[in-house]
């Protein structure tokens, strides 16, 4: 049973936020509540991927107008790594590669840095181990990636399955995944999804950005919303994608326009 | 005094170096370049090519091996085919708080054609270090060098590697400390199918003057050669690096990559990166190139993203900047112990 009085996990209000003085986000309203699974759609450029830098906390996106509460804190004035301790996680449109660092002193200081944020020791190394093996087997990743440069040289695929093993390895109460699904063959669409349903609890939330009503089909989520031109005009439920796949997302904007 | 003679850089190689005036304004010679009677005077590579052919030419003999070489020169280490040797200009007084140290490591799991060298130099006034290496066939080399100048006093490095006929060289370098540090690598690979194999890294800070000179010949058929090389740059210090790949007409089927790359860590912080290439044959390949840049402002916002503190993640993205240009097959052998400084000074430096 939910119970009555319950605080969302995330809540926009009101967002207007861009790069420099130009607004991409234009008045934005989401609340997120714990357990929920949220999908946003929406064309290319409406601002989907700006909606997540500026909830990670990227330093070039500028918030204009409007707050942010995660958990019942202000998430605006928190540093990106502090968002990440709290329990925020982006899973990147397009992950970054960092030669010379190896995955594996990588995921290391991430898990033992988000453990030090919520006042757990670190993991040992054994502990570890058996943890990122279980992971890496789960999305069918090969514990090779472990000794290489993180993102380095990695595929397009293995780049956004790496985003996923990384959100598994540091346990988020709020996953965003910007287009985790683009660029996946079919077998691992399978296996990232497989991977988001195992995680689905009454304590988490996921916000999915997708291009894909299929992706929808699988996730079954409880909201579905387009954005257009960097506002979330509609919100519904599994019924949207389907309208949407149905009849574009110029009828939405003519809608839009005559509401 | 011998065949091995000091000049000051001419005009024509002046773009080794970068103007000292801001640092020892006393010093500061005409065209910016360092000249002064007291100072250390940088080995023209000129003349270090000389001497080398020198050198060369009456290796076959080993009598005469040594007594080309200046009579002020002691030899401090022959093993098993690496042969080095230190040199005191007659002009340069050794006494005071000088110290030279050379450590000599032998791989424990060592095969009997693996050596390692660990040079260091540790000087607390004006001075010249010169070090020749001769590289035997066939021998494999495995060398260390991390060049350290301590106190605010000018120090030249010379370090001249000949590899003969399928001979395997491969020097690690880091040169880090306070002051003006010059540094000039001569690789000559002499010997058909030789090769080498040069990591450096130009550690800078506060008003340090780094000048890394790099000079690679290859000299005959088949020889290979392969320069990686990292600077950082904090505060006010000046670094310059000039790499040069020379491929001789006698010197077919070589092939020759120079990758230089520089970190500005501070505004003030100046990096001159010079590649230069040299050929005189067909067939051959080559490739150089220099980029210079800042943090990566994305990288460091995706470490955050990981919860990794600001200044962890800083840390994380120059070592790797640095760690890139040694092989991961690397960790945890000789390179280790240059990496450890690496991530000590970059902790420090971060701090
Ligand atoms: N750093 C930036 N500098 C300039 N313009 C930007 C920047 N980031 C985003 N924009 C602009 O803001 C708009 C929204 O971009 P965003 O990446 O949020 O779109 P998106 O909805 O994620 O699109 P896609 O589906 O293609 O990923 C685009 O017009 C984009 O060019
Ligand atoms: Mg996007």
């Amino acid at each position: 049973m939910i119970p009555i009085e319950q605080k969302p996990l995330l809540e926009i209000r009101n967002l207007t936020a861009g790069v420099e003085s130009k607004p991409i986000l234009r008045g934005l309203n989401l609340t997120i509540y714990a357990g929920e699974t949220h999908v946003v759609m929406g064309q290319n450029g409406s601002g989907k991927s700006t909606l997540s830098y500026v909830l990670a906390g990227k330093p070039d996106y500028v918030v204009m107008e409007g707050e942010i509460w995660f958990k019942g804190k202000n998430l605006l004035e928190m540093s990106p790594e502090a968002r990440a301790g709290e329990g925020l996680f982006l899973a990147f449109q397009y992950p970054i590669e960092i030669p010379g660092l190896s995955m594996g002193t990588f995921l290391k200081t991430a898990v033992n840095e988000v453990r030090a944020y919520r006042g757990l020791p670190s993991l040992d190394a054994r502990t570890f181990l058996a943890l990122q093996r279980e992971k890496l087997a789960e999305l069918g990743l090969s514990s090779d990636i472990m000794g290489r440069s993180v993102n380095e040289g990695f595929s397009g695929g293995e780049k956004k399955k790496n985003e996923i093993l990384q959100m598994a390895m540091l346990d988020p109460d709020l996953a965003i995944l910007d287009e985790t699904d683009s660029g996946l063959d079919l077998d691992a669409i399978k296996q990232v999804t497989a991977g988001i349903l195992k995680m689905k609890n009454s304590q988490r939330a996921f916000l999915i950005i997708t291009h894909y009503p299929q992706i929808v089909e699988y996730l079954q989520p409880d909201k579905v919303h387009i954005m257009i031109n960097g506002r979330i005009e509609y919100s519904g439920g599994i019924e949207l994608a389907a309208l949407l796949e149905k009849e574009g997302y110029e009828y939405f904007k003519l809608q839009s326009y005559q509401n | 005094m011998s065949s091995i003679q000091i000049s000051s850089p001419s005009v024509k190689e002046s773009y080794k170096y970068t103007s000292i005036s801001r640092l020892w304004p006393g010093l500061g010679g005409q065209n910016g370049t360092a000249h002064h009677s007291e100072s250390p005077i940088a080995l023209s590579l000129t003349h270090l090519a000389r001497a080398v052919s020198e050198i060369l030419k009456h290796l076959s003999d080993p009598l005469l091996q040594f007594s080309l070489l200046p009579h002020n020169i002691s030899k401090i280490q022959s093993i098993g085919g690496l042969d080095a040797f230190q040199n005191f200009p007659e002009h340069l007084s050794l006494e005071g708080p000088q110290q030279i140290y050379h450590y000599q490591l032998l791989s424990t799991q060592s095969h009997s054609n693996f050596f390692n060298l660990l040079v260091r130099s540790t000087l607390s006034q004006p001075a010249i270090v010169n070090l020749y290496a001769v590289i035997d066939p066939g021998k494999n080399v495995e060398i260390q060098l991390d060049c350290v100048s301590q106190q605010a006093f000018p120090l030249t490095v010379n370090v001249v590697f000949v590899v003969l006929e399928g001979g395997h060289l491969h020097v690690n370098q880091v040169l880090r400390g306070c002051g003006l540090m010059r540094c000039n690598i001569f690789v000559i690979l002499h010997g058909e199918g030789s090769q080498s194999h040069f990591n450096g890294v130009v550690l800078s800070g506060q008003e340090t003057h780094h000048d890394l000179a790099l000079e690679v010949r290859h000299l005959a058929r088949e020889t290979r050669s392969l320069q990686k090389v990292r600077i950082l740059g904090w505060d006010a210090s000046v670094s310059a690096f000039g790499g040069k790949i020379f491929v001789a007409p006698q010197a077919p089927l070589s092939e020759a990559y120079l990758e230089a790359r520089s970190l500005a860590l501070s505004e003030e912080s100046f990096i001159y990166g010079r590649p230069f290439l040299e050929i005189y044959t067909d067939n051959v390949r080559c490739s150089h190139g220099y980029t210079t840049g800042s943090l990566d402002e994305n990288a460091l916002h995706y470490l955050r993203c990981r919860a990794i503190p600001e200044q962890i993640a800083r840390q994380l993205l120059i070592q790797a900047f640095v760690k890139d240009i040694f092989p991961s097959s690397a960790v945890n052998t000789y390179p280790q112990y240059l990496i450890s400084i690496l991530e000590n000074h970059i902790c420090n430096a971060v701090a």
